[in-house]
């Protein structure tokens, strides 16, 4: 096949680490961990609107190591990828889209996802 | 410097997934911070079963859950096709694609048949 060696896009490997590129890679990475994520949920939907005890074990199934890390990494995630993809859609929408602006609002976005990681990690040990 | 794009590209695909990508984007990021409230009220006590089931065992609720499961699978689809687009070469990329869009649908289906089926 002519076409099988075309070239991948991002080459992970020789980008300089700013905070739009950061920004970029993890709201990739907060991605795959939510798709992961939605199987968990479902599973746990399903005890908490089955019997008593179903709802019963689902709420010690989250409450076990386990599941305490899991409501966590998804929570994180969650809260990463909902603050920057309404960074992306305002610059889709045209605004902050200046190199500082874009610097600047990937900060912003990278330290809430910071704050809310050690703030769920105080609740939930 | 162009800024104006001429046409939508030979596709003609390219910038109805960038759209669809954003619309489900709204949907979710207006229906998934209840969904992330009503689990943490759970996980801490504020609600038991009966109050959870308040809120869940609904019409609105099951069609809010509906749209919800719409828009996690378009927007779900549409940005790990993106991935393996970028990171895998063609041949696997076809493979990897119809898997992902197969096991999206199994799951989709089971969500359904969860949400309408609970509550009696």
């Amino acid at each position: 096949m002519a076409i099988k060696q075309a070239p991948l896009s991002p080459r992970l490997s020789i980008y300089r680490w700013l905070p739009g590129m950061v920004a970029s890679i993890a709201h990739r990475g907060s991605g795959i961990v939510l798709v992961l994520s939605v199987p968990c949920y479902l599973w746990i939907l399903h005890g908490m609107t089955g019997s008593p005890q179903d709802f019963e074990e689902a709420v010690t199934l989250l409450h076990t190591p386990l599941g305490r890390l899991s409501l966590w990494l998804a929570s994180v995630a969650l809260i990463y990828h909902f603050c920057n993809g309404i960074r992306f859609l305002c610059l889709d929408a045209g605004w902050g889209e200046s190199r500082g602006m874009m610097r600047g609002s990937a900060r912003v976005v990278i330290s809430i996802a910071v704050a809310s990681a050690a703030a769920l990690g105080v609740l939930l040990w | 410097m162009v800024n104006t794009p001429k046409d939508l590209g030979s596709a003609h695909s390219g910038f109805k997934d960038w759209y669809w990508q954003r619309l489900s984007a709204v949907v979710l990021a207006a229906l998934l911070p209840g969904v992330f409230i009503l689990l943490w009220s759970v996980y801490t006590g504020a609600l038991d079963q009966f109050a959870l089931l308040d809120w869940l065992d609904s019409f609105v609720s099951r069609l809010l859950h509906t749209l919800l499961i719409i828009a996690l699978i378009i927007h779900a689809y549409m940005g790990l096709k993106i991935m393996i687009e970028d990171y895998v070469h063609a041949g696997l990329r076809v493979l990897l694609i119809a898997t992902m869009l197969v096991m999206m649908s199994l799951f989709g289906m089971w969500w359904l048949a969860l949400i309408w089926a609970w509550g009696g």
